[in-house]
């Protein structure tokens, strides 16, 4: 073990030993934190020479700092929109299409490191062992080293997008919506934005409609009332597995004082409001179906999902402890449902494109 | 009353109504057993803080009282048929007795402490209960989960166990009005690793390691409970290998279901190892608790020290 120290919130050096600019050549690892998120939290550091830390390859660390596999939430989204605007002829700029979608996956990035710096500096990582990438945790890099890499992302997709915003200038006031709920998240400095429950409709109209209705714009086609409901769908999925993850964490989320929609509600009332998200999830998505896709297809859907459903409810509504092992398993068994819900949406959008 | 002359004889059945059937002989069974460590604990504290002896009479009391009161409730939670190796309260008297004697124990905490009037106290002491049942709440809705892991248990022996050893070494600073922000944080981060360190202890005395006191071997696995170490031995086993090592009947199938004897010795020293770097942070800890101490009290800190060795490798102070 190497030596510690410990410093508290309203010490001079608290801020530069979290972003690790205290020592070029050292890595100060946070191993224990009192009073979390609030002005008299400590934070005991384990120092460690940079020499000493084991590192994976440079792409495996790029992969877990950028967490890629989170693109998941962006992509799918530009996927079933790019499958729409195909199927109904309306992807009328290829290039601004392109353009778009690089400027929205950089943006997401940008976001995501964004979010591991300032989930590491208000000690939410701390928190939540299992959260962010856990690269600051682990010495591969500094906190000040992601800031950094979160404001270059963000000016090239902004430089992405600027051209987009001249071709089509009914696109900046998504734009411009988008970046006043970005500020607004970076300025919340007491919690971070994903754990209040304005947060999570932040998270839903950034994720859901303003995704949608913006790529819709960004692609040269008309705006529509589907590029909408897509975007409903989707911010509502999207929100599933938030609160999935919130109840997973609620024990100790909830002992550090985070307000989200799950604490707020509690764990039995969580067990309930799981179970009908999703339920709802299955009720617009066969709206839409109805309404704009195949309805067979929706139907089709339904069916496949209603087994995984019923098990799912059922592992809900056994579970007794807010801290064991049955939490995992009804958080895994949710996520199978948002996975097979994407895999079945991809094989619907082939199915339009290719048959 | 001065301090050395203070007798920690925490329990007088004098203290309690006489009218109400089966209570001080319940209290008398009750307190007869155990070390009375944290009573030890808070008058080493208050010997080296040179505390009124009344209040350190009054923090013995108040901790003993808390501890009995929650294994009162905690042996009916548990469904342990044995305390200190005589019939649980709750077989011998009734659980609704056992329920109402540890309320009864924990109302009296709070008419003791409100009458010594600090109010600081009041609310601490207070919260530490909340978190005694918190933790008891927490214990109860994992049993029968085999799949429990290490840090998940640890958040509730943070309540459970540590809350009081925090509190042994709080209280006495809080009682002689001494608030400051740092000290207090210096000293909850002491009491975690400490409560910590005993229970991990306490659990491989389940396994027959360093089990000088006789207790129950698997006793916590029969009861459908995975304590840490076992959490730890069954960390990246397979459900079905879990299965099968919880099934263990005794420590022979269950070193058999491990994987080997060897394999158990092995988990074991790293086991240690884990711990050992939760005794140098205490260490760490301690020196920061030094620029807090007043002229004359720097020997709390070599009092202090052994602590580990006493809770974690069980040795004899």
């Amino acid at each position: 073990m190497g030596d510690l120290i410990t410093l508290s919130k309203g010490s001079k050096d608290f801020d530069s030993y979290l972003l690790g600019t205290f020592a070029p050549d050292k890595r100060a690892l946070p191993l224990q934190t009192l009073n979390v998120n609030s002005s008299a939290e400590t934070v005991t550091f384990k120092i460690v020479p940079v020499s000493e830390i084991g590192r994976p390859s440079f792409l495996q660390i790029g992969a877990q700092v950028l967490k890629i596999r989170s693109l998941l939430l962006v992509l799918v989204p530009l996927f079933l929109m790019v499958t729409k605007n195909i199927a109904d002829s309306t992807l009328m700029d290829p290039l601004s299409t392109m353009l778009a979608t690089f400027g929205v996956l950089l943006a997401f990035l940008a976001v995501n490191v964004r979010n591991d710096y300032l989930d590491h500096m208000l000690g939410v990582d701390r928190v939540l062992e299992e959260s962010g990438s856990r690269a600051i945790q682990k010495g591969w890099v500094t906190a000040a080293r992601l800031k950094s890499i979160s404001s270059v992302l963000l000016i090239l997709s902004l430089l992405c997008a600027l051209p987009l915003v001249l071709t089509y200038n009914s696109l900046a006031g998504v734009i411009a919506m988008g970046l006043v709920i970005g500020l607004w998240a970076q300025f919340k400095r007491k919690n971070s934005f994903k754990y209040r429950i304005g947060g999570e409709l932040a998270l839903f109209v950034m994720l859901g409609p303003l995704l949608t209705v913006g790529y819709q714009l960004a692609m040269g086609a008309p705006f529509d009332g589907e590029s909408v409901w897509i975007g409903c769908v989707w911010g509502w999925l999207t929100l599933f597995v938030v609160h999935l993850r919130n109840f997973r964490n609620i024990f100790t989320s909830s002992q550090a004082g985070f307000n989200n929609t799950v604490n707020w509600l509690g764990f039995d009332k969580t067990r309930r409001l799981l179970a009908m998200w999703w339920l709802v999830f299955l009720a617009i998505n066969l709206g839409y179906h109805l309404y704009f896709a195949g309805f067979y297809w929706g139907f089709y859907l339904s069916i496949v999902l209603s087994a995984p459903t019923l098990m799912f409810i059922s592992k809900l509504k056994n579970i007794s402890s807010p801290i064991g092992s049955e939490l995992y398993e009804v958080y895994k068994m949710g996520t199978y449902l948002f996975l097979l819900t994407i895999g079945m949406w991809v094989f619907e959008c082939v199915w339009y494109l290719f048959l | 009353m001065s301090r050395n002359v203070i007798d920690l004889k925490v329990y007088d059945s004098r203290d309690f109504p006489a009218y109400l059937p089966k209570l001080s002989k319940l209290y008398d069974d009750l307190f007869s057993g155990g070390k009375g460590f944290r009573a030890k604990l808070i008058r080493m504290m208050a010997s080296n803080l040179s505390l009124d002896g009344k209040v350190e009479h009054l923090l013995a009391q108040t901790i003993e009282f808390i501890h009995n009161a929650s294994l009162l409730h905690d042996d009916l939670v548990d469904r342990s048929q044995l305390r200190r190796g005589k019939t649980a309260a709750w077989t011998k008297y009734t659980p609704e007795y056992a329920v109402l004697a540890g309320d009864y124990l924990l109302a009296r905490v709070m008419v003791n402490l409100s009458s010594h009037g600090n109010i600081r106290l009041v609310q601490y002491t207070a919260q530490v209960i909340g978190d005694l049942l918190e933790g008891e709440w927490l214990q109860d809705s994992v049993v029968g989960d085999f799949f429990v892991t290490l840090e998940q248990l640890d958040r509730i022996h943070n309540l459970k166990t540590a809350s009081l050893f925090k509190w042994c070494i709080r209280a006495p600073f809080i009682a002689q009005e001494r608030y400051n922000e740092d000290l207090h944080q210096t000293l909850e981060e002491m009491g975690t690793l400490l409560g910590q360190l005993f229970q991990r202890s306490d659990d491989l005395l389940d396994y027959d390691v360093r089990n000088d006191e006789g207790k129950a071997i698997l006793g916590d696995l029969k009861s459908g409970y995975l304590n840490s170490f076992g959490a730890y031995l069954c960390k990246g086993k397979s459900r079905q290998e879990i299965d099968q090592i919880v099934k263990s009947y005794d420590l022979e199938s269950f070193y058999e279901n491990l994987g080997g004897k060897n394999e158990f010795d092995q988990k074991l020293l790293e086991f240690d190892e884990m711990n050992k770097n939760l005794i140098r942070m205490y260490d760490h800890h301690l020196e920061r608790l030094k620029t807090h101490l007043k002229p004359g009290e720097e020997k709390l800190i070599d009092h202090l020290r052994p602590l580990t060795e006493i809770l974690y490798w069980r040795r004899k102070p």
